[in-house]
């Protein structure tokens, strides 16, 4: 070993000789000239190279003598210099990193080492005192470097520590860590500071002197800490700052840890002068220290992960290692750390130091825990008022982590949770408040007419999830998630009842937006608690897992919702409210499946009526609902479910409108209803109607109101008109249609005369005379009485009814109950058909041309009725709208059609109006069309001559009518007789010789050849 | 006063004609009506919705009552008195289309265990009593003694005992009176003497009670006639104490039960123990409570009145239909006895935690004080009150 050592030793030698020598030779030669120089630099590269090579290794063949041999050149070198600028200067700098980091490396020679320290210190940072140029970037690493290495071969030389505090080397040293420190905060690279960090970081290893290192502390914590601070000038590269994090660490730990402040805690003796490390100075140095973490833990909020990770150990170990002296800056610390907390998760392999085991071995950590928790807690609300989300973020996770520590470290406190509770609310209620000038934005006015609530007749929307209520936008996504997070692990899931419970009552006595949040955050605790309660129930049997109080909460939450929906009061509900409850209900049926449909007696309607709700959000909540409700009941579909429950439907409607409790809602959904069920629901809805009479009675001043009650009438005349039941009544088919006379066609005759000759032919056949009397009138009464009684024979009982059916046979089967309906609505409108609003006029007539179809066919019924509308629907010829006017023709027509002669009194005593309205009617028509610009065919006046035309070829093919009357309504459409196939029809079926001359006058017949004959001589046609 | 008034909690559609008569049966699971059109609908208390439709009578309905827990008996004006079999399982199969929905295919009838055919002059109801328990005190479900007016005589009262069908009594009226026909019948064992008791209301007005002595012959025991009208209705209180008497007129009047002829004054009329003039006449289908503390009256004039049964005093007036009714019915209140028992033992709270939702809303249901008015309009309002 010995052997080989010394002759690996030899070789190195034999091979470095040369190069020393001849470098040496040079060094002595170098008179500045440029050969010279040049031959330098070769000489000195050629020297590194082998430096490089050969002697890169740490087996103690390169030892310090063989370093100090290499050394002696160089130094020559560096002697001659006077500044260390060029890339001679660097290549020995170069050397010399290598000879202090293998060479020296077990040893070193102190007077050499307080040279080279000078001598370093001087190539960096200059001579004290003279400006000089900025050292080269990579003179300054490699100088770093080898002050890096030299402090190391001090720390481990015999001596080397204490040669360093001596009184002469101190001011040496103490302008070293000056000019590292400097090197750090404005190294020119990222090379240069890592380099100068681990330079500085050999100084704290290798100085062991305490009183030194005390007097380095200030200026150094200042350094790094300016380092450390984050600024916008200067951004510093991820391994500087955690490599800044780790010398800091060092730092304080070899100077302030515990281990070390002790003793000066003991020795309390004043009269020590030399020692420095006082009490007070004690109490200044962390005071400072302080000062400086606190700069120093904004890096928390830097985005990467390592340095998060180191300064998280950082704080861990000064917490751990400086628990009593930095006791200050415990707060900050934990803080931190609480917030960086499992920012090391990836690495789960290593099981660190984390800040819970931490507080298990000092309690007192445990406070400052709940302190800082206490403060983030309380901030809530003031952090959710800002705009910025991102803050907003953090700080929920940061709660919901410290919930767990708390959790884990059994810290939990009924104040803190209160408190939890009330800064939640808060948050959640500022949250609201910010959004809801937007709220005020989206309400637009809302027409009560249109169809919204029919969108599940129509659109088959099939979402199935909400759209969130809070936090809405797609910004608050993250805080919203990071929200509900925190819910889902509010404590356990006792807790998280009770505060569901406390919010709920909370609820209850509130107002406004505290209201809306406060049910909020209760309807997502109960979720929450239910999801547990289910992973539960995966493991346990439902006993154990089954828990009252969650039932009970269950319950009462579900109550409470059902009573905000039942609320019609608009001004008093906020939709937000209505929308939560709306989640909780469909909560509520995921819950309970199928057992959910007996909750649909109480629920369905509510939920229903917000269909019809101004706010589009809320109808949107709505159907989504629906959608989950019925899902979750076994239903197919949301309307499946409503046919299936309509009942319950029409209950609640007929309630609410028996107590004239009417939400402009109620009539939507009866459309809807009974839009979806058809016809066999008007059956259950005659107490409907009746309530809508009342309340027709009763609000007739309300517009709107009446409006869409009429609407629902009108649909029920709509839907019953499709009603089986009346189709299945109408025994006989009622045609008014009046036909043309037909004259006697050839063969009729024929046969007529032929029949005629066969009689007078046929002779009476032969018959006996009678051989008994005729029976008397009597004795036949008397003979069909008596088998009458035979069949009654069988008992006085059976007797009766037999003669109650037959009587009830004779008597005409009452109309049935649709036909009632449908009737009692006719009759109903015409106290209407003055309303102010034309729209409802005119879908009065509508409703009456509808009715008249569907009602003909029972005549009885159906006369009275058109003689007690007709006065005032004949009026309506006359209104001032022009709509009004055209619907009221179509409903006319359909009378004539459907009631037939009956109209002819009727007719007469109008016509001369009728006729005056029509004439008029005309004359503007053809003045439209004459006009400039005119819109032909569109026009209003054109439309309303349209109507007036198709009414009179109504009356003229179904009532039958005077023939001076014929005649006006022939003079009133001459013009179209021609040129109109239905006029003509209509007026031929009455007189077609009257159309034929018409047609004549009008020059419009065809031309008729005078027949000739011979003989004779016909008069042309004129 | 300053009370809201009430409002019915659900009202039940499907009846085409006037409902005759309403009545809870299985401890307020179901409620059974009946209209004028002999239709039969049984309805869900919970659901609120029908579990079975059919046409039990050609005629008129004018009684329905269950007789234990599956067994329903009809009365109606097809002078048909009919025993069905109408247990829970009988139910499923059933039509639940309601008349109003006149559906062509024929309704399934449930399985028909007794006819007898008996009298149906005008519309009074039957009424039910079991026979006096046996000796032995074990209480034999299938025996029912039935009471309906007699077919010949209308003064007088047949007693029919079930399942043999036969009559084993006539009830003579009132020899000493010109009473008319009989309008309102009740039967029961007396609690003191056992011995079957029959109260009868006369179209006069008049109302008698009889009692069979242990001589097989029947004594009147107590005549009254406080009502100047039919006497339209009478209903005995659950301890048979008294009985109350409704009639056309707006009398309301109280009569004590005797228990024997030494307490009656032997005289032809008794005065009833109290007789309110309510001034709303036409009440009739007059009901007590199971717990003897309230009673209800169906009126004319579409208002249902409540009374407390010891003073006669009006409690409250029911309106939502729009028209005349005729048929009024509390549920049984059930007494949460069963619970008290339970928590002794401390499986109470057990219980109550395994019940499923379901369970709990049936529950409810089943607790609750239901009053149910049948009406000429073809429906059924249930009130939650008192």
């Amino acid at each position: 070993m010995e052997t080989r050592d010394r002759s690996s030793r030899n070789d190195l030698f034999q091979e470095l000789k040369p190069h020393c020598i001849e470098l040496s030779q040079l060094a002595l030669r170098d008179d500045g000239s440029a050969t010279s120089s040049k031959a330098l630099v070769e000489s000195t590269n050629k020297l590194l190279k082998v430096l490089q090579e050969k002697c890169q290794r740490s087996d103690g063949v390169f030892d310090e003598k063989l370093a100090d041999y290499v050394f002696f050149p160089l130094s020559q070198i560096l002697r001659r210099k006077q500044k260390y600028t060029d890339s001679l200067s660097e290549l020995t700098i170069k050397c010399l990193k290598i000879l202090l980091e293998y060479g020296w490396r077990m040893r070193i020679s102190l007077d050499l080492a307080k040279q080279l320290l000078i001598l370093l210190t001087f190539v960096v940072g200059g001579v004290p005192g003279q400006t000089s140029t900025p050292p080269l970037e990579e003179l300054v690493i490699e100088a770093y470097g080898a002050l890096a290495a030299l402090f190391r071969d001090l720390a481990v030389t015999p001596g080397g520590a204490s040669v360093l505090v001596e009184p002469g080397t101190i001011p040496a040293l103490g302008h070293c860590v000056t000019v590292l420190l400097d090197g750090i905060t404005d190294g020119p690279s990222q090379e240069a500071q890592l380099q100068a960090l681990s330079a500085l970081n050999a100084v704290w290893h290798c100085v062991k002197d305490p009183q030194a290192l005390s007097s380095f502390l200030p200026g150094t914590i200042s350094g790094l800490t300016k380092a450390l601070t984050p600024r916008t000038s200067i951004r510093r590269s991820r391994k500087t700052l955690v490599n800044a994090l780790e010398v800091l660490q060092n730092v304080l730990v070899s100077i302030l840890s515990d281990l070390r402040t002790r003793n000066i805690k003991d020795i309390e003796d004043p009269n020590i002068e030399k020692n420095a490390l006082t009490k007070s100075w004690l109490k200044a140095t962390t005071g400072q220290i302080k000062l400086a973490l606190s700069n120093i833990i904004k890096l928390r909020k830097h985005e990467s992960t390592d340095v998060l990770i180191a300064l998280n150990q950082l704080c861990l170990t000064i917490l751990n290692e400086c628990h009593d002296t930095l006791s200050e800056s415990a707060s900050i610390l934990v803080e931190t750390c609480m917030i960086l907390d499992g920012v090391d998760a990836e690495d789960g392999v290593l099981r660190k130091t984390s800040l819970t085991d931490l507080a298990m071995i000092h309690p007192d950590l445990g406070d400052s825990i709940k302190g800082t928790v206490y403060n983030w807690v309380t901030s809530l609300p003031r952090v959710m008022q800002a705009n910025d989300e991102e803050v907003k973020q953090s700080t929920l996770r940061r709660l919901s982590k410290a919930r767990e520590l708390l959790v884990s470290l059994n810290l939990e406190s009924s104040i803190l949770e209160d408190t939890l509770a009330t800064s939640l609310r808060d948050g959640v209620t500022v949250t609201l408040a910010s959004s809801s000038p937007l709220k005020a934005l989206q309400e637009v006015e809302f027409d009560l007419n249109s169809q919204a609530a029919l969108i599940l007749t129509t659109d088959n929307a099939l979402s199935m999830s909400f759209h969130p209520i809070i936090l809405a936008e797609e910004s608050q996504k993250q805080t919203r998630s990071q929200l509900l997070n925190l819910l889902s692990n509010l404590g356990t899931r006792e807790s998280q009842i009770s505060m569901a419970g406390e919010m709920l009552e909370y609820a209850r006595g509130a107002s406004g937006l505290s209201l809306v949040s406060a049910f909020w955050l209760s309807s997502q605790l109960v979720r929450t608690t239910a999801a547990k309660n289910q992973e539960l129930d995966e493991f346990f049997t439902s006993a154990v897992a089954f828990s009252d109080e969650q039932e009970a909460i269950n319950q009462e939450i579900f109550s409470y919702s059902l009573s905000i929906l039942s609320e019609v009061d608009e001004r008093r509900s906020d939709w937000q409210l209505q929308a939560i409850a709306l989640e909780v209900v469909a909560d509520t049926a995921l819950r309970l499946k199928e057992d959910f449909r007996l909750e649909l007696i109480d629920a369905l309607y509510p939920v229903a009526q917000l269909l019809g709700s101004p706010n589009g959000r809320l109808r949107e909540h709505a159907i989504t609902c629906l959608n989950i409700v019925s899902k979750a009941c076994g239903y197919v579909n949301a309307s499946d479910m409503i046919v299936d429950n309509v009942d319950y439907m029409v209950n609640a409607i007929s309630l609410r409108l028996n107590t004239f409790n009417i939400s402009p809602q109620a009539p939507q959904v009866l459309i809807m209803m009974i839009r979806l069920t058809g016809p066999s629901l008007l059956l259950y809805l005659d107490d409907v109607v009746e309530s809508i009479f009342a309340a027709l009675d009763n609000f007739h001043g309300y517009q709107r109101l009446v409006d869409i009650l009429f609407s629902v009438l009108g649909e029920i005349v709509a839907v019953g008109s499709t009603s089986e039941q009346l189709q299945i009544e109408s025994g006989k088919d009622t045609d008014h249609r009046k036909k043309r006379l037909q004259g006697p066609t050839i063969e009729e005759i024929v046969a007529l005369l032929e029949k005629k000759a066969k009689i007078e032919d046929e002779s009476l056949a032969h018959e006996d005379f009678p051989r008994a009397p005729w029976k008397d009138a009597k004795t036949l009464l008397d003979e069909a009485d008596a088998l009458t009684e035979g069949e009654n024979l069988e008992g006085d009982e059976r007797k009766e009814p037999k003669q109650e059916q037959s009587s009830i046979e004779v008597q005409k089967a009452p109309p049935t109950k649709i036909y009632t309906m449908v009737q009692s609505i006719a009759r109903l409108g015409q106290h209407y058909l003055t309303n102010q609003s034309p729209v409802l006029r005119a879908r009065l007539l509508g409703l009456v041309s509808i009715a008249c179809k569907t009602l003909c066919n029972n005549e009885d019924e159906f006369l009275p009725l058109i003689n007690d509308i007709w006065p005032t629907v004949v009026n309506r010829l006359y209104d001032d709208e022009p709509f009004v006017v055209i619907a009221t023709t179509d409903a006319l027509g359909e009378i004539c059609r459907s009631a037939g002669d009956f109209m002819t009194t009727r007719m007469q005593t109008e016509w001369s109006d009728m006729m005056k309205m029509a004439r008029q009617s005309r004359g503007k028509a053809a003045a439209e069309k004459r006009g400039a610009g005119s819109r032909g065919i569109y026009s209003q006046v054109n439309q309303v001559w349209e109507g007036v035309v198709g009414l009179f070829i109504a009356v003229l093919e179904y009532v039958r009518i005077d023939d001076d009357m014929f005649d006006e309504v022939v003079e009133l459409l001459e013009d179209l007789i021609p040129v109109r196939r239905d006029v003509h029809d209509a007026l031929s079926v009455v007189n077609p010789d009257a159309v034929w001359l018409a047609m004549q006058m009008a020059g419009k017949n065809e031309k008729l050849d005078r027949p000739v004959l011979e003989g004779y001589e016909f008069a042309p046609l004129e | 006063m300053s009370l809201p008034p009430a409002q019915p909690a659900y009202i039940l559609r499907g009846h085409a004609a006037q409902i005759h008569c309403v009545s809870f049966m299985r401890q307020n699971m179901r409620l059974v009506t009946g209209d004028a059109d002999g239709w039969i609908v049984i309805w869900s208390l919970a659901t609120k919705r029908a579990v079975a439709v059919w046409r039990a009578h050609e005629g008129t309905l004018l009684g329905a009552r269950s007789w234990g827990s599956d067994k329903l008996i009809t009365h109606g004006k097809d002078y048909k008195l009919i025993v069905w079999k109408f247990s829970e399982e009988d139910e499923s199969g059933m039509s639940v289309v309601l008349p109003v929905d006149t559906s062509p295919e024929p309704r399934k009838q449930p399985w028909l265990l007794h006819i007898l055919m008996v009298n149906t002059m005008n519309f009074c109801s039957f009424a039910q009593c079991t026979p006096e328990p046996s000796p032995e005190g074990t209480v034999i479900d299938d025996r029912l003694l039935v009471a309906v007016p007699n077919t010949k005589s209308s003064e007088t009262v047949d007693i029919f005992h079930l399942p043999s069908c036969d009559r084993i009594h006539t009830v003579p009226g009132n020899p000493k009176i010109k009473c008319g026909m009989i309008m309102a019948i009740a039967i029961f064992t007396h609690p003191e003497t056992a011995l079957l008791t029959v109260i009868v209301g006369y179209e006069s007005g008049h109302t008698v009670l009889s009692q069979l002595t242990l001589s097989q012959t029947w004594q009147v025991l107590y005549t009254s006639q406080p009502h100047s009208q039919p006497i339209l209705s009478l209903d005995v209180s659950p301890l048979k104490e008294f009985y109350l008497t409704s009639s056309a007129d707006a009398v309301i009047a109280k009569h004590p039960i005797p228990s024997s002829s030494q307490d009656s004054i032997l005289s032809i009329q008794n005065m009833p123990l109290k007789s309110v003039q309510t001034k709303h006449s036409g009440q009739q289908g007059l009901r007590m409570r199971d717990d003897g503390k309230i009673f209800a009256t169906a009126g004319w004039d579409s208002r249902v009145r409540v009374y407390d049964a010891r003073g006669v005093k009006e409690l409250a007036v029911l309106k939502w239909h729009k028209e005349g009714c005729y048929a009024v019915s509390f549920a049984d209140v059930i007494k949460t006895e069963t619970e008290k028992e339970q928590s002794k033992n401390g499986a109470l709270v057990e219980m109550i935690g395994k019940m499923t939702v379901r369970e709990e809303r049936l529950r409810a249901t089943q607790m609750a004080h239901w009053l149910a008015v049948g009406s000429k309009d073809g429906k059924v309002s249930l009130w939650d009150i008192y």
